[in-house]
């Protein structure tokens, strides 16, 4: 080694240096490591409102938690596993007794308002001008009140009360001063938890599934269903934490097992092994720089991309093993460099989709792969290589084989192939952009969480009508008016329900309406009511007086309330334009029938417009797999350009490894009825990568014995990693295993069938000089 | 959820605390041996009066009616003055005027019903209990455990002898409701007998 390339190498250690410093520095400082599984998903650029409202819709789900509990000695093991929970440090409140709930303020906020505050059924009642009924309860309810502050003078008909049941779930009860749901004839304590932290915090996560686990341990008997996002976020986490160990581990033991069968060097395996290092300290440092964090996924999928940098390492050290003294890197070099940029620009695709986790993955190889590529050519050349007897045999039996396959597959043949696999797949591909793709969660916490969201109508906030209007009373106004048919679709069973804010703050005008029904019901009932109850005749003065000092309930005052506070992810407020905005969840099934209603409702008025996110989120899934198929079918158009002006007529065969196991995929799914999605597409990147990498350095050195044996360990070990992923239950790497798994197959096969035919007896050594023929 | 949990249990237990402590026998002095004794009761008839006093209007409202208790099915509590109003309770829920109360939770009902066949556990969970005296001239204070009941509820303070006699229950604003069961008449072992002897 010269002077001049020592200067490289020692720059490239400093780079090195310093990577490791700000990783080590930016971890041990707790950068968080993001498991959101919609951190994968892309920014949909739409209306602000649409924006916040989602998070707003959705951060209850986020930050707090339901569980359920069944067990013989409920309020025991319901006090036991609130400690256990607090005891942890998991969550800053847990609820689970009547007097968890604090309502101290109800009588404060609502006593007031409530002769403006009736429903449906009362103002019905006053309108059918039958009340002998309200009349006798509401004087039983004065010799024995039933429920709070029912006075003869402020609330004779005990409107409040009224108020009160038409507003809150009947569902709930209590028993033995615990708060409890009945489901299935079984009386189930409710638990709910707010969170210490964010729910993607693993330690937190952590703490939280730990003390349950516990608690279930300590109650084998008991039984627990759990709703929240931190459990499916833990589920993922676990699930990702444990395949990266595994998958990660496995392909490491494999790779590691082949490599010394090959090389029987120690020395040999950690030089290719050093690439993988820098390379994944490289990506790591310049991920969380760039990102501020970094997503497990990126960790999982971008470790087993990294891979693929083994294939610089191996080539070269091959090569080195193979040649001995004559080895000349400027040979080497060509190869190389094209290899580095096909992939990286295979890679580099992803970051051009408005995927933020696609980016950061697509970052994380990118450097990955640069990390690797510079290791391998600035520094490898400096370590020693030993040459061994039987890495040449191992070299010489796998060019046996290749030499049995060359040849087989002619450019008439490939071409003819080719057109009948894209036809098959042109004809029966299918395509999936569900966003069942993304899910995480175990079985068993999907039916808990299905059972909860349906007993205890809870909604996640995925679809909703956001609604504008000038004014918080135009507002209320116009949502008022869409009850109606809400509550229609409702009661024909293609809507689950409907919640917003007008259920608990009726606009003015139907607040003036009411207390115009309490004014007549009071001047046509209370005289007689006062006589039978033995009451003074002077109180009914007093009743009416109360009538005009009540002020009405503003939705400002409500939301301010401790008892509006659940009720402010439903309100957005002013927005831009001088506009007011707020939403109305729907939950529960919505049917095409519901789905097709709201839909022309919205398209009818400018005011109302539906968000459905799951709908959202595959449709851009769908339109991303599109966008990247014509990406990729772009970018393989202009390489065949820039790879023919190297390689004229030769160019098919540097093409028809990697074009062929794409089109292998895509005929074997269609074939086989398997939709293809986002995930496998990625994984046909990966393919189109390690596949031209092949195609390149056959066609760089023709007639050398290191190409080919690096290319068969190259893709050995790639398949020892994506074959692994393929058992992988997270669906996404599934996907993308099972894809690889195919595709690298294909490529190895294909490499072989469509090179050359040679004379047989070539030495192995010559190629260093003489491989361009 | 939250506010229908704890306003539940109040007008429920205003409504049937007079029930199922009428079924405490004077000589147990303990909840242990009360809910012995509880079990051992058969049903009980009679007729009540009850007195609502108002603190803010210093007046008070009037009213009587007649009780049944059936061990471990069924509680009547039937106003017949100023207004005719039966709330009956069972497993199936709470009737009103023979009408279901829709947003009334069966289980509550569940849970007077154990509380009746001597359950006291559960009671004592929402309650701090204090027995005072004897089997001639007993006395028990209920004062609510949480803060929630406790802003409505200051006390329950109950007397009786041979049987239970006198409820009254001090509500947190200086309202009061007394209630006066009196002396079941021999043989008033059903609700139609009772209500046949009623003047």
């Amino acid at each position: 080694m010269t002077r001049t390339s020592r200067l490289p190498a020692l720059l490239w250690g400093l780079v090195l240096t310093a990577c490791l410093i700000f990783s080590g520095w930016q971890l041990l400082r707790g950068t968080s490591l993001d498991t959101r599984i919609t951190a994968l998903l892309p920014d949909t650029h739409q209306s602000p409102g649409v924006d916040r409202a989602n998070e707003q819709l959705g951060a209850p789900f986020t930050h707090r938690f339901v569980l359920l509990l069944d067990a013989e000695q409920p309020g025991e093991a319901a006090a036991e596993l609130a400690q256990a929970l607090q005891r942890a440090g998991a969550v800053s409140e847990v609820r689970y007794r009547p007097g968890d709930y604090q309502l101290d303020s109800l009588l404060e906020v609502l006593g007031p308002s409530r002769y403006r505050l009736l429903d449906d059924h009362l103002r019905a009642t006053i309108d059918g001008g039958d009340i002998s009924e309200l009349r006798r309860q509401a004087l039983a309810s004065l010799v024995m009140p039933t429920g709070i502050d029912q006075h003869p003078v402020r609330d004779p008909f005990g409107l409040l009360n009224r108020w009160l049941d038409s507003q809150l779930s009947t569902r709930f009860d209590t028993r033995g001063d615990l708060v409890t749901l009945e489901v299935d004839g079984k009386a189930l304590v409710v638990m709910t938890g707010e969170l210490a932290g964010s729910a993607w915090d693993t330690g937190l996560q952590d703490r939280l599934t730990g003390a349950i686990a516990q608690f279930q341990k300590a109650h084998p008997k008991a039984h627990l269903w759990r709703s929240g996002m931190v459990f499916h976020a833990a589920d993922g986490a676990h699930q990702a934490r444990s395949e990266i160990s595994t998958i990660g581990l496995g392909s490491l033991i494999g790779v590691l097992l082949i490599l010394l069968v090959v090389f029987r060097s120690p020395v040999t395996i950690a030089t290719l092994l050093l690439p993988l290092v820098t390379g994944g300290v490289f990506a790591l440092a310049i991920t969380l720089w760039w990102f501020e964090g970094i997503h497990l996924l990126t960790i999982a999928f971008g470790s087993s991309l990294i891979g693929v940098a083994i294939d610089y390492a191996l080539h070269l050290q091959c090569a080195r093993a193979l040649a001995g003294r004559n080895f000349r890197l400027r040979h080497m070099l060509p190869g190389l460099a094209l290899g580095l940029v096909t992939s990286v620009m295979a890679y580099v695709v992803q970051a051009f989709t408005p995927m933020p986790g696609l980016r950061q993955m697509a970052i994380f190889a990118g450097c990955g792969l640069l990390g690797a590529w510079l290791t391998v050519v600035l520094w490898l050349p400096m370590t020693r290589v030993r040459t061994t007897p039987s890495t040449r045999q191992l070299a010489e039996r796998l060019w046996r084989v290749l030499d049995r396959l060359r040849g087989r597959l002619g450019p008439r043949l490939a071409l003819v192939l080719a057109l009948i696999a894209v036809a098959i797949a042109g004809v029966r591909l299918q395509g999936d952009d569900s966003l069942r793709l993304l899910n995480t969660s175990s079985q068993q916490l999907l039916g808990d969480e299905a059972l909860i969201q349906r007993e205890l109508g809870r909604d996640t906030g995925t679809v909703y009508l956001l609604i504008t209007a000038h004014d918080n009373e135009g507002f209320l106004g116009r949502v008022e008016s869409l009850d109606p048919m809400l509550d229609g679709l409702v009661k024909d069973g293609h809507l689950g329900g409907h919640t917003s804010l007008a259920d608990h703050v009726p606009s003015s005008a139907r607040q003036r309406a009411n207390l115009e029904r309490t004014r007549r019901l009071y001047q046509q009932q209370l005289d007689q009511m006062y006589a039978s109850a033995g009451l003074p005749p002077a109180l009914y003065e007093r009743a009416l007086e109360t009538l005009t000092q009540s002020p009405p309930l503003t939705l400002d005052h409500w939301l301010t309330s401790p008892l509006g506070e659940s009720d402010q992810r439903l309100w957005l407020g002013n927005i831009d334009k001088g506009q007011v905005a707020g939403m109305v969840t729907l939950n529960g099934g919505i049917d095409d029938h519901a789905h097709q209603q709201l839909e022309s409702l919205a398209r009818s008025d400018e005011h109302i417009e539906l968000v459905d996110r799951v709908e959202q989120i595959s449709n851009v899934l769908g339109k991303l797999r599109r966008q990247i198929a014509q990406w990729v079918a772009g970018a393989l158009v202009v390489l065949t350009l820039m790879l023919a002006l190297r390689y004229r007529w030769r160019t098919w065969r540097v093409i028809a490894p990697a074009g062929g196991a794409i089109l292998t995929v895509l005929t074997l799914y269609a074939l086989l009825g398997v939709p293809l999605n986002l995930f496998h597409q990625l994984a046909l990147l990966l393919v189109l990568g390690i596949g031209l990498d092949a195609g390149i350095f056959m066609q760089e050195h023709p007639r050398a014995h290191h190409a080919w044996l690096a290319i068969t360990l190259s893709i050995i070990s790639s398949l020892l990693a994506f074959g692994l992923l393929a058992f992988s239950a997270t669906p996404v790497l599934h996907h993308i295993g099972m894809t690889t798994l195919i595709g690298l197959a294909s490529v190895w096969l294909l490499t072989a069938l469509v090179q050359r035919r040679v004379p047989k007896d070539q030495p192995a050594h010559h190629d260093n000089t003489h491989d361009h023929g | 959820m939250s506010c229908r949990t704890r306003l539940r249990s109040l007008p429920l237990l205003m409504v049937t605390l007079p029930l199922w402590l009428m079924a405490l026998p004077a000589h147990a002095m303990s909840l242990e041996t009360l809910a012995d004794h509880l079990t051992a009761q058969g049903d009980v008839a009679g007729r009540f009066e009850q007195t609502r006093y108002l603190a803010d209007l210093d007046t008070r409202i009037d009213g009587r009616g007649h009780y049944r208790f059936e061990q471990g099915d069924r509680v009547i509590w039937a106003l017949e003055s100023p207004v005719e109003e039966t709330m009956e309770l069972s497993d199936a829920g709470i009737q009103r005027n023979g009408e279901r109360i829709d947003d009334d939770p069966a289980g509550v009902a569940t849970l007077i019903m154990q509380l009746l066949n001597g359950r006291f556990s559960a009671l004592a969970d929402r309650f701090d209990i204090t027995l005072e005296g004897d089997e001639k001239a007993w006395h028990a204070t209920l004062v609510p455990r949480q803060q929630g009941l406790a802003n409505y509820l200051h006390n329950i303070d109950m007397r009786g002898d041979a049987r239970l006699e006198r409820i009254n229950m001090a509500m947190a604003d200086g309202d009061r409701l007394n209630i006066h069961l009196l002396p079941p008449e021999e043989g008033a072992g059903t609700a139609a007998a009772s209500s046949q002897q009623a003047p």
